[in-house]
Order: C-alpha cells, then structure tokens, then sequence
C-alpha cells in the first residue's frame, strides 16, 4: 500500500471532518464507509452518502473517537459527470481535517464525460488511519530517541 | 480538390490540439475513444455565418451547447456549394479557465459569459471567387439566456440522486484512476429535462463578430491573403413554450469588398418563427438586405433522425452579393455534428 494511503491524526485531537470537493461545475455522489478490521474480519461502522452539488463541496463529520480509529479505512466511491456544456475536466479533492489541520489530502485531476450523454465516471480508493506519536515530532528528536 | 483536403486537415490538427489541451491524461475508457452526440437548439457557428454556409441567414441567441465540429455540405442537390467544415469550441475552457462550481456559474455573470463563449474556425469553396479558398473565424457571446439548463434546479437535483452509488465500497477499494460508465437515469434526468426546457417560455440575447478571407488562387503568401468581409450581429430570441414556437430578431452589419465593388457595407435586419418539434425544427425568415436592396426570405427544415447527423432543406429567395442576381434556390444537405469529450 502506497504511503499516501495512510493518514496520520491526533488520538487526543478533535473530531475528523472529511471534506469532498469538484470544480468546474462536475456534478458528484460518493458514499464514504468507514470499516474497521475485528478479528481478522472487516466491519461495517459508519457510512455517508456525499454529494457536492451546485456548491462543488460537501463534508461530513466521523463518528468515531479518533482514539477509537487506529488501522481503520474510509474507503469511498465517487460517481461525477460534468454539468457544463464546454466542461471536460475537473479537479477532485478529498482532505481529512482534525481541529483545522489538514491531516491528509489526496488530489486528482480527472476527464469526466458529460452528464447530458447517460456517463458517468466511477472512481474509488480508501485511507487508513494511523495515530500520531507527537504532533511536533522531528527527524532528529527521533534519532535521539534511537541513540 | 487539393486545397480543400489541406485545408480540411489544418482544421482537424487543430480540433486535435484543442482537444488534447484539456486531455492531457486519459482514464480507463470502456465506452470507446469518441461519442457522438447532437443536442437541441445548437446556435449556428459564428465562422458558417461569415461565409453565407449556414442554410439560414437568421440565426438563434440560445447559448452553445457544447464543442462541435460541424461538417456542411450539400451534395444531396448537386450544386453549385461545395463543403465547408466549421469547428467551433470555447476558448475560456480550452486554454485552461476554470468554474468553482456550478453556482459560481449562475451567480457570476463574468464567469457565465467566458463559459458560454463561442470560438470558430472555418472554410468552405464557394463559387463566388473559383479560385481562392475561403477561410473564416468568429466570436459569439451569449449576453443572456433565460433558458439556460445550468438554472434547471431541479435538472441539478436529479443528476445528483442519478449520481449516488449503489453499492458501498470495501474496506481495500482501490480503483483511482476511474472507468466511464453507462448511467440511465442520467439519460432519463434529461430527458424530463428537455421538456422542461421545450415547455419553458423565455428569452435569450447573443452578439457575434466574423471575419472571413480568402487565398487568393490558393496561395498562403502573405500578399495573397485578403480580407473580403467583416460582420457583426446581435440577434435576440423568445421561446414561447408550450407550442414549441419561437420568434428571433437579428440586425447584422457587413462590410465586404468583392471583385465588382470595393467598400460595400450596410445593415442585414429580419425576424425566422420556428417552430420546436422532437425530430424536426421547422422555419420560416424574412430579412432586408441593405447592401443589396433587397427583401429575402426563405423556409427551413431541419430534422434529427439520426444521431449526431442533421438532414437539412432550406428554400430561399436570395441575392447574389457578387452579381446581383434574384434566385430561388433549394438548398438539401447535411450537417454533421461530433464532439470528442466522452473519454
């Protein structure tokens, strides 16, 4: 697993807001799921259906203690086309907040087909969340914890 | 027939180029690398007009639909017109503009107008000047469009729900770089939309600048490219809805030099009904040339029946702005409207 795929967060911070956006008019529905692995098997604990809209962005707020959220994965699924006659390409946000920190960002710039034309472009991935040791950690704080 | 491939081919390098400037990266495509679409209402492209291509002199202020290449000929009659190839797109996309959002479009007025602008390039032969390829290119602006689908709120709606998944995603799901795929209540959502729209009554206001010259015995050399014609127009348009009725006025100046007389200009100014049906649009135009002297007029049908194709007829009463000449003339032909964004 790539390393984007991991999102690093307080365990003692703030609530996680999970923010979508779209540009250029591109219309988006995406359901967001938030899994949790017990006992070797994956479960179900929160879903939300997203749809950024005329506004181009929507967000949701996770349940879930962030102390309670280590190794579990939000993985989504975003269907988009674009609303604008001239439209062909957008750019897709999706970015993890925790007491207004941008904790973990993924952004994508992607051809969408119209809307007018019965397509839609379907993608997905997921991120799994890993608590930070120390928010103001640095490179040689952890070699002198080494030495 | 030398010419008109080259300058065929100039045109379509160019759509490539255009095309390409927003298709740098292309997802997983199960749907094929084109799909063709020709959509309702489509405004005439400002570089046809220049050229006297387009089948009506009249012509609509509605706003652009989407990029479209419009192939024109008239080889079903056998005349004396020979094809031209328009490429029309909008400039404000195509070399990188972007939009916040769909409200940013309804709530700014700037923004609306660099979205809804209408680049075009053409050529055409024609049997005014045998020996010079005619080349073209015009800007049209839509001041207002009260009809506009980006305002359909509840066209918004639907696409939305039409949007949501319907299954959930696993814990590992993976798939980033994406697939286009087939969504039917997209088509549905539409749909309804489309007679919304038909049963909408409103208005809409365009203004538009052409200029069109010509190579003279085909040569590209500096001295031998010449301007012959510059045009400019505002045309305005009211649908009255439920009857598929719709009235537009049009008052065009044009300036031309031809062969026969050098400086020519005047006011071209005339009102087209037409009449909406779901396969076939039909119009009637009266209009007064001030250059010539003359009151023409003319009757138009046009018919959608098969996709992304338009098989055209227009009858007209016209004057020939080289030779003077009055002629009825039955114009049968095609239009072929494509456009590459369904990757």
């Amino acid at each position: 697993m790539p390393k984007s795929n991991y999102c690093l967060i307080d365990p003692d911070g703030g609530p996680l807001k999970v923010r979508v956006t779209a540009n250029n008019g591109i219309r988006s529905g995406s359901i967001f799921v938030l899994w949790e692995l017990q006992n070797g098997k994956w479960e179900k604990k929160e879903k939300f259906n997203v749809i950024t809209g005329d506004d181009g962005v929507d967000e949701f707020i996770l349940l879930e203690k962030p102390n309670e959220i280590e190794n579990d994965s939000l993985a989504w699924s975003i269907n988009a086309c674009s609303s604008i006659p001239n439209v062909l390409r957008g750019e897709f946000s999706i970015t993890v907040i925790q007491d207004g920190k941008n904790r973990w960002t993924k952004q994508s710039s992607r051809l969408v087909p119209k809307c007018s034309d019965g397509k839609q472009l379907k993608f997905g991935n997921h991120v799994i969340f890993k608590h930070l040791i120390n928010d103001n950690f640095s490179t040689s704080d952890l070699w002198k914890d080494t030495e | 027939m030398e010419r008109h491939r080259i300058s065929y081919l100039l045109l379509i390098s160019f759509i490539t180029l255009i095309g390409y400037s927003q298709d740098s990266e292309l997802p997983v495509d199960n749907q094929g690398a084109y799909a063709f679409k020709l959509d309702y209402n489509v405004p005439e492209s400002p570089a046809f007009a220049v050229l006297d291509a387009n089948p009506t002199t009249i012509m609509r202020a509605s706003t652009p639909q989407e990029i479209i290449t419009q192939l024109a000929s008239n080889f079903l009659s056998g005349n004396e017109v020979s094809p031209g190839l328009a490429f029309d797109f909008n400039p404000y996309f195509a070399f990188g503009g972007r939009l916040k959002s769909v409200k940013e479009y309804r709530n700014s007025y700037g923004k609306r107008f660099l979205a809804n602008l209408q680049l075009s390039i053409a050529t055409i032969n024609s049997m005014d000047f045998p020996d010079d390829l005619l080349f073209s290119g015009g800007l049209r602006a839509t001041l207002f469009d009260s009809k506009d689908l980006i305002f359909d709120e509840e066209l918004g709606k639907d696409i939305d729900n039409a949007l949501l998944p319907d299954t959930d995603p696993g814990p590992m799901n993976s798939d980033d770089a994406g697939t286009v795929v087939d969504n039917p209540a997209l088509k549905q959502a539409y749909i309804n939309a489309k007679t919304r729209y038909m049963e909408k009554a409103g208005g809409s206001l365009a203004l538009g600048y052409a200029i069109a010259g010509r190579a003279r015995d085909n040569s590209f050399k500096t001295d031998s490219i010449v301007t012959y014609r510059h045009q400019a127009w505002l045309v305005g348009q009211y649908d009255f809805g439920k009857s598929g009725m719709s009235i537009n006025g049009m008052i065009m100046y044009r300036y031309e030099q031809t062969p026969q007389a050098t400086d020519n200009d005047g006011f071209i100014s005339g009102i087209a009904l037409r009449k909406y049906g779901q396969k076939l649009i039909l119009s009637a135009e009266a209009y007064h040339n001030s250059i010539t002297e003359s009151i023409d007029f003319g009757g138009y049908a046009e018919a959608y029946l098969i996709p992304s194709i338009t098989l055209f007829v227009s009858l007209k009463k016209e004057t020939n702005a080289i030779t003077g000449d009055e002629d009825v003339i039955l114009k049968p032909g095609i239009k072929w409207n494509f456009s590459q964004a369904k990757k």
